[in-house]
């Protein structure tokens, strides 16, 4: 029996570049910053200036959910949910299936409701634990996402949350097209979401190296690749993603963003926020990724990096993407931009990064540009430090053939934990 | 329907006063709330309150009233009157009175509400 294949039908993105499908694709073709200062950080002491805030009332504004059980779910939930009834609906699959087993909803968080989490706190160390809400716990648990849009749609087969930092929702995706393309599910809702608060700001801040330092400047402020970068730039969002057998959506005449044929998944122990310098976790990960698609280096157009803007994590990723893509001997001294290769690129640098969303919102832009035929620049960009391995930049948005090549898309996390999902057309 | 038992006891004035604070909480937490909150309207078939929602409707009148109500009785909450029943109970037993049930207790509640029936779920 020929291998079960896996599209995507569908798509929810909330970001701070918009909320639904159409809004993203304008802002990714203009290169739109959607970061921008967040004066509330700034008098809670906090130095880091830039945030990327979410537009949470547009999405509101469309749902057919009650207002009630948006606010009891928070935010990071909610924010979940209205993505994934964009999805959902966006895919046409019909609400009746969902309630099936073979439907599966596969999320991933960086952490849950941190405002949650210490309100409870808050009124416990006060003295006044029975005042705790009831939905401190379900706001707060790590599968809340899951647990909330599993409640919302009705979904009947397999639910949980993954939590691996900042590629959780790349291993969710990466999950759910496992469990299709073995058979155990026929569709899957998946991707994640992340919610920005001043309290994961200043944890982030207190590893004092991780945000970027830019004070003036939206456009400045995350430059993944560049040598100015100073370091990420902590953003809210959501993407999720309905993914189906490929013969079950064609069937049914769905339409196709296009399919994820490939995905891998390691570790490297060597620090447990610093990446391994020379990459080559990193890279051993793309190239299973590929190998997991059945193709080799060349097929790659476009890499979506994880690319976040951090000094050490870019340039480790540029060795080991030069790696992979046999980009690594040009001459010192040579920073004549690589001529072949695929296009690199990182769209944090216009939204900023969402942690465990990252991995859902860049797959859904990876299938956008597939789809609508272009590449998403990074405005921001001039050049990268002589350290850093000469790549082909992608500075400007560039207009494709929705058929050329496939595209790789990097999630790494905390504690040395990688992803990689390999998106070709439909 | 039957008509809405009321706890014989307590006087119109008080009972009136918890009704129209259930009905300001209601709205305050986005519910939409009857133009008329009987003592008989449930909560769950009439007004689509959780069990959680409920708890959290119990913290807004113990913030209001002053009181805490007592576990078991949110658990087995099912009508207005229910709870109407527990924040008067309450009020009484602060007042000094002992907080001897109000004589319309007795045919406020379902025989069958237990605490099983509305506790949270598992997880």
């Amino acid at each position: 029996m020929a291998e079960r294949r896996v599209v995507v039908t569908g798509i929810g993105l909330l970001t701070p570049l918009g909320w639904g499908v159409q809004s993203h694709l304008d802002a990714l073709r203009r290169g739109a910053v959607g970061l921008r200062a967040m004066d509330e950080w700034t008098r809670l002491g906090l130095r880091c200036r830039f945030g990327g805030a979410i537009d949470l009332a547009a999405a509101r504004a469309d749902t057919a959910i009650a207002p009630r059980r948006l606010e009891t779910m928070g935010t990071l939930a909610a924010q979940a949910v209205l993505a994934g009834e964009a999805a959902i609906a966006d895919s046409g699959v019909d609400p009746g299936l969902l309630r099936h087993e073979s439907t599966a909803l596969i999320l991933g968080a960086g952490v849950g409701s941190m405002p949650a989490i210490y309100e409870g706190a808050r009124l416990v160390f006060a003295g006044k634990a029975r005042r705790v809400r009831p939905f401190s716990i379900l706001q707060g648990m790590s599968s809340a996402p899951s647990a909330h849009v599993a409640q919302a749609f009705g979904i009947g087969g397999r639910s949980y949350t993954l939590a691996s930092a900042c590629a959780s929702s790349a291993h969710a995706i990466g999950h759910a097209f496992e469990l299709i393309r073995s058979g155990t599910a026929a569709r899957a809702l998946a991707g994640g979401s992340e919610e920005l608060n001043v309290i994961v700001a200043a944890s982030f801040e207190a590893l004092r190296t991780a945000l970027s330092s830019e004070q003036d400047e939206a456009t400045r402020a995350c430059l993944p690749f560049d040598a100015r970068r100073s370091g990420l730039v902590l953003a809210g969002g959501a993407g999720l993603l309905m993914l189906e057998e490929r013969r079950d959506a064609l069937e049914r005449g769905a339409r196709v963003y296009g399919e994820i044929v490939g995905f891998a998944a390691n570790s490297q122990a060597d620090d447990l926020v610093l990446p391994e310098a020379s990459g080559e976790a990193a890279a051993r990960c793309m190239r299973a990724a590929l190998a997991s698609a059945g193709v080799g280096p060349s097929a790659v157009r476009y890499v979506n990096a994880h690319g976040t803007g951090t000094v050490a994590g870019d340039l480790a990723e540029a060795r080991a993407l030069a790696e992979v893509f046999g980009l690594g001997d040009d001459p010192a001294g040579d920073r004549d931009e690589a001529a072949t290769g695929p296009w690199i690129g990182s769209t944090k640098g216009l939204t900023g990064h969402a942690l465990g969303a990252a991995g859902g919102i860049e797959t859904s832009f990876c299938l956008l540009m597939l789809r609508h035929g272009f590449l998403a620049g990074m405005p921001g960009f001039e050049r990268s430090e002589d350290e850093m391995p000469e790549l082909r930049w992608l500075r400007r948005t560039r207009e494709c053939e929705t058929d050329a090549g496939v595209h790789l898309s990097n999630s790494f996390g905390f504690g040395g934990t990688n992803a990689c999902l390999v998106l070709a057309g439909p | 329907m039957a008509p809405p038992s009321e706890p014989a006891s307590a006087p119109g004035g008080a009972r009136e006063q918890v009704l129209d604070r259930i009905r300001s909480e209601l709205a305050a937490m986005q519910l939409e709330v009857p133009e008329t909150l009987r003592l008989d309207t449930r909560l769950a078939d009439d007004l689509s309150l959780t069990s959680l929602d409920a708890v959290d409707l119990v913290l807004a009148l113990e913030d209001a009233f002053e009181i805490e109500l007592e576990d078991d009785d949110v658990a087995s909450f099912e009508t207005v009157a229910d709870v109407v029943d527990a924040v008067l109970r309450q009020q009484a037993a602060a007042a000094g009175d002992g907080g001897e049930p109000a004589p319309g207790d007795a045919e406020n509640r379902s025989p069958d509400s237990g605490a099983e029936s509305s506790a949270p779920g598992s997880g």
